[in-house]
């Protein structure tokens, strides 16, 4: 009979200290958004916090991170980066060629603990200044490809958003998403993504797109002018490739 | 020979059961886990007895049903996607519909006092348990569920309680019990601890 009774008072001891929180979104982690701070790179390092893991008994945060979006609140798939923990606080890197001059960026945190996930209250920043400097120093309407380098006579609007230098058969064909912007650029065959751009490069009558994911700075230098690096992009030419580097300085 | 084993077996069952029936109403309380998702909610327990007054340990069954409600609309749940270069956490959605639960026990309890009204004592129970079970998840990118179950249960709760006789008949009886089930349909534990107020009654002629 006694064991009966030492059964009972080791259950009730065992399960005692598991108290049910008053609000049911008190299992969730708190978190805020800090900071956002343009590195020099043009990147965008992103600070942000935990306040609670979680008010349940043995909460811990299991993942942080940010969300980006631009010109509206984003959802937590939105240009989503990993963070990385310092104590309570968190940080992440929003690449630069996500990042643009013409729009207000909203930026989230997020933490994740047993229970589900909690996005932070939104904060928007409209002044991400944008200190584009490319890897490479070249003269204004530079090329140099295939063994041959010039200077482009000009660039032209040749369509919506597409532009086109020119020298002699020489040429480079580049295509926006939308109006031209400051930032680092992809290039991608697939122009119509944001924050990528089409490239073509031109020699002796013959044209070479540049390869999928190289990159394009394009620095502001005025409010109606640009110039475009590409240094050393990889330019793939039938089963060898070849690199192009060049400067075009469009005005719009 | 097997028509009689059957016959005797249900006139004696009948006979306890009929003989002393009690009837509790308790609070409900989830907790742990399952306690973030569900609200407290009422048990209603009808069960079957002997009195301590013919002896300090005494056989109980019984069962005992309850409806729990989830706390939230929705609750937040998220999903994650490791690939050789990128790791991502998608947000999803879970929501539930009741949990009905059906609990049958059988168990042991012992009081210390045999003599007198007054009763405390502790005990335990091991059950099986059959219950309704409906939600509805989504994780963007990743899954998306929706379930029904009706399934069954095994667990067990422990007891303490104080009982007073009112009379030679009847009895009243305030009891806090803990304890938990665990789904076996899908797999999942269930801890409640429940506090409540009852009255048993003896339909027999016999004293005790």
């Amino acid at each position: 009979m006694k064991s009966i009774f030492f059964v009972a008072i080791v259950l009730f001891v065992s399960f005692g200290c598991k108290k049910v929180l008053k609000d049911p979104l008190d299992y969730y982690p708190e978190v805020e958004l800090v900071d956002v701070e343009v590195q020099t790179d043009g990147s965008v390092l992103v600070h942000g916090r935990v306040l609670s893991p979680g008010k349940y008994k043995g909460s811990e945060i299991e993942n942080v991170g940010f969300c980006m979006l631009k010109d509206e609140e984003p959802g937590m798939m939105d240009n989503q980066v990993e963070g990385y923990m310092d104590g309570n606080d968190f940080y992440g890197v929003i690449p630069q060629f996500l990042i643009d001059d013409n729009s207000v960026h909203y930026f989230k945190a997020f933490a994740t603990n047993d229970f589900g996930y909690t996005l932070s209250t939104a904060k928007n920043f409209d002044s991400l200044y944008l200190d584009i400097s490319a890897p490479c120093t070249l003269n204004d309407n530079y090329y140099n490809f295939l063994g041959t380098s010039g200077v482009y006579d000009g660039v032209i609007e040749t369509g919506t958003n597409d532009y086109m230098a020119s020298h002699g058969n020489n040429r480079f064909y580049i295509t926006f998403p939308t109006d031209i912007h400051a930032g680092v650029y992809q290039v991608n065959s697939y122009v119509a993504l944001p924050n990528k751009v089409e490239c073509t490069a031109q020699a002796g009558g013959n044209q070479y797109p540049l390869q999928n994911g190289d990159l394009v700075y394009v620095e502001k230098l005025s409010s109606t002018k640009y110039k475009v690096t590409i240094c050393g992009a990889n330019v793939p030419i039938g089963q060898s490739s070849s690199t192009y580097t060049g400067s075009i300085i469009i005005n719009l | 020979m097997r028509k009689v084993l059957l016959l005797s077996f249900f006139i004696k069952f009948s006979t306890f059961t009929i003989a002393q029936i009690g009837v509790q109403v308790a609070f409900n309380r989830p907790f742990a886990e399952f306690g973030s998702v569900m609200k407290p909610t009422f048990l209603v327990e009808v069960n079957s007895a002997e009195y301590f007054t013919e002896g300090k340990f005494r056989k109980v069954y019984g069962g005992y049903a309850s409806v729990f409600t989830p706390r939230l609309d929705t609750f937040r749940i998220f999903g994650t996607v490791q690939s050789d270069n990128e790791f991502s956490v998608h947000p999803g959605t879970q929501s539930f519909k009741p949990f009905v639960t059906l609990d049958l026990f059988f168990g042991g309890e012992f009081s210390p006092i045999e003599d007198g009204d007054w009763h405390p004592y502790v005990g335990i129970d091991v059950l099986v348990g059959f219950h309704y079970h409906h939600f509805e998840s989504q994780v963007e990118g990743i899954s998306s569920a929706e379930e029904s179950t009706f399934g069954t249960a095994v667990g067990f709760r422990s007891k303490l309680g104080l009982e007073y006789n009112l009379g030679k008949k009847s009895a009243i009886f305030a009891q806090y019990s803990l304890g938990t089930r665990l789904s076996l349909q899908p797999l999942f534990w269930s801890p409640t601890w429940a506090i409540g107020v009852g009255f048993k009654h003896r339909f027999s002629k016999n004293k005790y």
